[in-house]
């Protein structure tokens, strides 16, 4: 086992992935590339690219439920997932969180069991965490809806309920899919707000895969630029707009249209 | 909405009453028997517990065969999931044995069991199981991947998995197969009581068709088929209830 600088909270090396047909090698996907990423504790980090670009694998890989071609993640400054390990550890003991694309509640659970789920699998006391549960969700304004069905939610509120599942039992890491994707513009820039209040106040690691440009820009410290097929690092920049942002009104946001301007380029 | 149905059912039922009543007309009630004559011996039988003593021992071998093929049924898929070898080497073997037509084992169950309670039971379990099994194992194999992950990022063990995901996935499956092996427990009960039996609403059937007593079958048919309703009618609201976090479930519920 290697160890790498512990600077970092999270540390990607040389990942690639390719999805391959056994039988016929020119059939063979490389989605991902010989990616580099290093994220810093506290860091939000948006990861933009085209659809389709295997931004998703790179999640999937260090959430572990997908396996890297090559490649080492490195949490702490340890190595937690090298390529061709035979065991995976989704989630590495619920250090890395997971919000994905879809909602994934529990269908046949009310909104609080589901938000409740992680800590009851992970026999965490339950009162004690029930508690923090409903200031997360007077948080988000789902106070009220603990006993509702998921699918008696707007989709909006699933997606708070989801990002609520995952902040309660406090990974340190947080990864997340696209997850404001199939809603309206104004819901979505509801959540963005919801975030980034949330995020600032607990000070989570986050990589957040997106591919809508202005909300890879006002959500990040720091945003990664990816091509696609092969999926692989094209740029990168820091976000240096002063905290805390306004998500509503985000031209106004100082250097916002410059380094629009800039990422949108980068995509073409 | 409901009103109407209700009306049309109740119309319905009498127009069935009406043609019986003019078939036996036509035919002679030796090959129809008659709507009166039936309803009195149903009262006859009721009246001096002749219709329950035979319905006993049907409903016992049912219930007895589809609980042990039933649990077998859907205990069965759950260990197998995890264990995708042992299904693949099972498989024919389970197909085999659903296609295989009970009816023709059925003589091998009377001669290994005996006449009596034992060979019925045998007989319902080996339909109900196979039913069961299939449709639950099926239900399985509907769980959400996606879900799976996510629960297993969050760190849920095997346990967690098996009993807050798949079981609840595999229910709406579980559910219907119920639903559809209980009247098939009762006619397979039923059925081994015709091929060879002393008691049961089968061998009353066997037994007044024999004396060419037609309103006997009548009303041997008319008791099971009652009975299957109410079964139907038991089972679905059990599955309302137990469903009522999916949504069709839930405005179906609503528009009641």
């Amino acid at each position: 086992m290697s160890t790498s600088d512990s600077q970092y909270e999270l540390e990607v090396r040389n990942l690639s992935k390719v999805f391959g047909s056994r039988r016929d090698r020119t059939l063979e996907v490389h989605a991902l590339k010989e990616i580099n990423l290093r994220v810093k504790a506290g860091e939000f980090l948006t990861i933009l690219g085209p659809s389709g670009g295997g931004k998703s694998t790179i999640l999937n890989i260090i959430a572990q439920i997908e396996t890297p071609t090559t490649g080492t993640i490195y949490f702490r400054g340890r190595e937690v997932l090298r390529a061709g390990d035979v065991q995976m550890n989704p989630g590495v003991n619920c250090e890395i969180g997971y919000v994905t694309q879809e909602d994934n509640l529990l269908p046949w659970r009310t909104v609080i069991e589901n938000i409740m789920f992680p800590i009851k699998v992970q026999n965490k006391p339950y009162d004690e965490y029930l508690e923090r549960a409903h200031e997360l969700m007077g948080m988000v304004n789902l106070t009220g809806f603990g006993n509702h069905y998921p699918y008696e939610l707007s989709g909006g509120m699933r997606k708070r309920a989801v990002l609520i599942r995952t902040l309660l039992y406090d990974p340190p890491v947080i990864l997340m899919d696209e997850p404001f994707g199939p809603l309206d513009a104004q819901t979505r820039t509801q959540l963005q707000e919801d975030l980034l209040r949330i995020w600032q106040a607990k000070r989570k690691t986050i990589l957040f895969v997106t591919h809508d440009v202005a909300e890879a820009i006002v959500l990040a410290d720091r945003t990664v630029v990816l091509t696609s097929q092969p999926g692989t690092v094209r740029a990168e920049y820091e976000i240096a707009i002063p905290r805390p942002r306004d998500v509503h009104d985000v031209y106004a946001l100082p250097g916002f249209p410059e380094y629009y301007e800039k990422i949108r380029k980068e995509l073409r | 909405m409901k009103r109407k149905t209700y009306l049309g059912q109740a119309i319905s039922f009498v127009l069935l009453i009406v043609l019986w009543e003019f078939a036996s007309r036509l035919f002679g009630t030796y090959w129809f028997s008659s709507p009166w004559l039936t309803l009195s011996r149903l009262g006859r039988m009721i009246w001096t517990w002749e219709a329950l003593f035979h319905l006993r021992y049907t409903l016992l071998e049912a219930a007895l065969g589809f609980l042990i093929g039933g649990a077998a049924g859907v205990l069965l898929p759950f260990p197998l999931r995890r264990y995708p070898t042992w299904t693949s080497i099972l498989d024919p073997f389970l197909v085999g044995g659903y296609g295989m037509p009970k009816l023709a084992i059925a003589p091998l169950f009377i001669l290994w069991f005996g006449i009596g309670i034992l060979s019925k039971v045998a007989i319902v379990v080996s339909i109900v199981f196979f039913l069961v099994f299939f449709t639950t194992f099926a239900g399985i194999r509907s769980v959400n991947p996606e879900l799976l992950k996510v629960a297993r990022v969050m760190g849920a063990k095997e346990r967690h998995l098996s009993r807050d995901i798949v079981w609840p996935s595999a229910a709406p499956y579980i559910f219907t197969a119920f639903k559809i092996a209980l009247p098939y427990s009762v006619a397979a009960a039923i059925i081994g009581e015709l091929i060879s039996s002393n008691k049961g609403l089968g061998y009353f059937i066997e037994h007044a068709a024999a004396d060419f007593d037609t309103t006997g079958v009548f009303v041997g048919l008319i008791i099971i088929t009652a009975v299957i309703m109410g079964i139907n009618d038991v089972v679905n609201r059990l599955q309302r209830r137990a469903l009522s976090w999916r949504r069709e479930e839930f405005e179906e519920l609503r528009n009641l």
